[in-house]
C-alpha cells in the first residue's frame, strides 16, 4: 500500500504535496467507506514513535512504560484495557491506550480513549496533541486544529503543535503563507528542529523567496548532519536550487537526498532531474524508473518516464504514455 | 411466467443473495482524492456521536446511533454518512422502506455516492412488485442504476488502489448494476432486455456468481430458449452457495415439465 500522509515526516505519497513541482492532495478517508463494519483504521498515518515516547505520565505505571519503550503498542493496549477495567477513572490509562491505538494507526479508538480521559479530566498538551493527531488521522482538520491550539495554549514552550498546524496548512490547506508562519512559530521555540526548519524552507520555495529557503535548507542539512537523522528532503530541496547554478553540486545533494531514503520516489525523480540536466539521459531513466516503481500510481512520473523514452527514442514511450493517460484519468482530481 | 411469479422470484433471489454482492468500494466521494473536501464535525460532541455509530456493533444499534445522530445535528455535514449507516442498517434488517428513505436521505447529500446507488437500485427493483408505487421504484431503480454506470466511469480513485484492483472493482459495481437493470426489465415483462443486462453482467466479472446465473436463467425461462435457462439454473447450482443451490434445483424441475424449444 502506498505510503501516507503524515505530520511527523514525509512519506511516499507526500512527493506530490511536499516537493515544489507537484502539490495535488490525494489519501483515503473514513467517510469514502461507507459500508457497514468495514475495517475502519483508514488512517492515514501516526507519528513516528519517536515523538511520542516523551509523554511521560507513564510513570504512574512502569509496566506500561517498559511496552512503551519497546513500542509493543499491541501490549499497551491489552495491559491498559486490564487497567481500565481496574481503575475507570484513572485518565492516565486510557491516555496511553489512546497513544498505543494512534501507533496502530487506529485512529477511531484513539479518539474515543483519549476523549474519554479527557472527560475524566486529563487536559495536558500532549492529551491535546495526540487527540489532534487522531483527529488529523480521520481528515477532521477543524477538530485537529482546535486541540493543536489547545496543546499549544496548554505547553507554550511546545514546538510540536506548531509544527503540525504548519504541516496541515501546506499540505492540507495548500497554503504555504500560513504554514510559513506556524513553523516560524515553531522554530523559534525549537531553533534545532529541522523538520520545521526544513518545511519552512519549502514554503519559502513556494513563495519564490529562494535565497531564504536555500537558507533554511543549508541550516536544515547542517542540523541534520549533526543529529545522524535520515531525512533527505533538505538535501533534495537544496538540489532543486542549484540545478542550473551548480550540477555536480546538485547531483551530489539528490545522491544524498536518495541515499538517506531509498524508498521515497521524489528522491529518485530529483537525481532523475540533475542526470537529465548533465545530460546523462540513462542514469535519469534509471532513476525515473525506480520512482514509478516505488509509486506507480503517480501520472506525473509516468509522464517524466515518457518523455525521457520519447527524447532517447526507446520504443517504451508509447506504451508510456499510455500508463500515464491511464494513471491520469485515474487518479488525478480535475 | 405471471408477473407475479417473477416478482416472488425475484424477491426470493434477492433475499437469498443477501441483497447483492457486497461492494467494498475503494473510492467514492472527492475526500478519497482531497482529504481537504472531506466532512468535517464542528464539534467534538458531533464527533462523538458519529463514532458512536461507526463503532456500534450490530445494526440494530447503528439504527439507534445514527437516529440520534440526525436528531440531535439536524445541519452536520456529517448527515450523509450518517444516513449510509442507516441505511445499510435498514438493509440488515430487512426494513425496506426505511433503507429507501434512508437512502435517498444519502443521496441527497452525495448524489453520486456509487455505493448508495448501487445498494437502492437492486433492492428497489427487486422489491418493486405488488406495491403501489411499483413503477415509480422502477423508474427510480433504473435511473440508479444509470447514474452509478455513469459515475463509475468517470470515478477518480485512491492511490492506494492499483489499476488492476480498480478494474477489478469497476467491474463488479457494472455487473450490479447491469444485474438492476436486467431485474428492471424482467419486472416490466422486457425478457429480452432482461437476458441482455443479465449477460453483460455476467460476461464482465471474471468469476461470475450463481445468483447472476439464477436470474439469467429466470429470465430466460420466459423465453422459448428453455435449454438455455437450463444450462443456467445447473450453473447456479453449480456454484451455489446453497440457497441458490436450492433455488437453481427447484427451477430446474419447474422447466423439466414444459417442452423443449431450443
Amino acid at each position: 500500500m502506498p505510503s501516507r500522509r503524515t505530520p511527523s515526516g514525509h512519506k511516499a505519497d507526500e512527493i506530490q504535496s511536499m516537493s515544489s513541482r507537484f502539490r495535488t492532495s490525494y489519501v483515503h478517508c473514513l467517510f469514502g467507506v461507507p459500508l457497514l463494519w468495514v475495517h475502519l483504521a483508514v488512517a492515514q498515518t501516526t507519528p513516528s514513535s519517536t515523538e511520542l515516547q516523551v509523554i511521560s505520565p507513564a510513570k504512574q505505571y512502569p509496566e506500561i512504560a517498559d511496552l512503551v519503550r519497546a513500542n509493543k503498542w499491541t501490549d499497551v493496549v491489552r495491559l491498559t484495557g486490564e487497567l481500565h477495567r481496574a481503575d475507570p477513572a484513572n485518565p492516565t490509562v486510557l491516555y496511553w491506550a489512546g497513544t498505543a491505538h494512534l501507533q496502530l494507526h487506529e485512529p477511531v479508538a484513539a479518539v474515543q480513549a483519549f476523549r474519554s480521559a479527557e472527560r475524566l479530566g486529563l487536559d495536558t498538551a500532549l492529551l491535546h496533541e495526540g487527540l489532534g493527531l487522531a483527529y488529523y488521522d480521520l481528515n477532521q482538520f477543524v477538530l485537529f486544529e482546535e486541540q493543536m491550539k489547545k496543546a499549544a495554549t496548554s505547553d507554550p514552550n511546545d514546538s510540536k503543535p506548531y509544527y503540525y498546524l504548519g504541516f496541515y496548512r501546506w499540505t492540507i490547506r495548500s497554503d504555504p503563507s500560513a504554514a510559513l508562519e506556524f513553523f516560524e512559530k515553531a522554530i523559534h521555540l525549537a531553533p534545532n528542529d529541522w523538520k520545521s526548519v526544513y518545511q519552512s524552507g519549502n514554503c519559502l520555495e513556494q513563495l519564490g523567496r529562494l535565497d531564504d529557503a536555500r537558507n533554511r535548507y543549508e541550516t536544515a542539512i547542517s542540523q541534520l548532519e549533526k543529529s545522524g537523522a535520515h531525512f533527505g528532503w533538505p538535501y533534495q530541496g537544496m538540489a532543486r536550487l542549484l540545478l542550473d547554478e551548480n550540477p555536480q553540486k546538485a547531483l551530489e545533494l539528490a545522491k544524498k537526498a536518495a541515499q538517506l531514503e531509498p524508498d521515497e520516489p521524489s528522491n529518485h525523480l530529483e537525481l532523475a532531474d540533475v542526470y537529465q540536466r548533465l545530460g546523462n539521459l540513462q542514469d535519469a531513466i534509471r532513476e525515473t524508473q525506480i520512482a514509478a516503481s516505488t509509486n506507480p500510481n503517480d501520472s506525473k512520473i509516468h509522464y517524466a518516464l515518457f518523455k525521457l523514452y520519447r527524447h532517447t527514442g526507446d520504443p517504451r514511450a508509447q506504451s508510456e504514455l499510455d500508463v500515464f493517460k491511464q494513471t491520469k484519468a485515474l487518479y488525478d482530481s480535475d | 411466467m405471471t408477473a407475479i411469479n417473477i416478482t416472488r422470484r425475484l424477491l426470493a433471489i434477492f433475499f437469498i443473495a443477501g441483497f447483492g454482492p457486497c461492494l467494498h468500494l475503494s473510492a467514492q466521494s472527492d475526500a478519497l482524492v482531497d482529504p481537504g473536501k472531506t466532512a468535517q464535525a464542528k464539534s467534538e460532541e458531533e464527533f462523538d456521536k458519529y463514532l458512536e455509530i461507526v463503532t456500534a456493533p450490530d445494526a440494530p444499534q447503528v439504527l439507534e446511533k445514527a437516529n440520534a445522530f440526525i436528531s440531535q445535528f439536524p445541519k452536520s455535514d456529517l448527515l450523509g454518512a450518517a444516513y449510509q449507516y442507516e441505511e445499510h442498517a435498514d438493509q440488515l434488517l430487512n426494513n425496506f422502506d426505511g433503507m429507501l428513505t434512508a437512502g435517498r436521505q444519502a443521496l441527497l447529500r452525495n448524489p453520486n455516492e456509487v455505493s448508495t446507488l448501487l445498494t437502492l437500485a437492486p433492492a428497489m427493483a427487486s422489491r418493486a412488485g405488488g406495491r403501489s408505487d411499483r413503477e415509480e421504484l422502477l423508474f427510480q431503480a433504473e435511473t440508479d442504476a444509470r447514474h452509478a454506470l455513469e459515475e463509475v466511469e468517470t470515478q477518480r480513485i485512491s492511490r492506494k488502489v492499483s489499476p488492476q484492483e480498480w478494474t477489478v472493482q469497476k467491474h463488479q459495481m457494472q455487473a450490479e448494476a447491469h444485474g438492476a437493470l436486467g431485474t428492471v426489465a424482467l419486472q416490466r415483462g422486457k425478457t429480452q432486455t432482461a437476458v441482455r443486462e443479465f449477460k453483460t453482467a455476467i460476461q464482465i466479472v471474471p468469476n461470475p456468481q450463481g445468483i447472476q446465473f439464477l436470474r439469467l436463467g429466470l429470465a430466460l425461462a420466459s423465453t422459448p430458449s428453455k435449454n438455455e435457462a437450463r444450462e443456467n439454473f445447473r450453473r447456479a447450482a453449480e456454484l451455489g452457495p446453497d440457497p441458490i443451490r436450492r433455488s437453481a434445483a427447484k427451477e430446474l424441475r419447474k422447466l423439466s415439465d414444459k417442452p423443449t424449444s431450443q
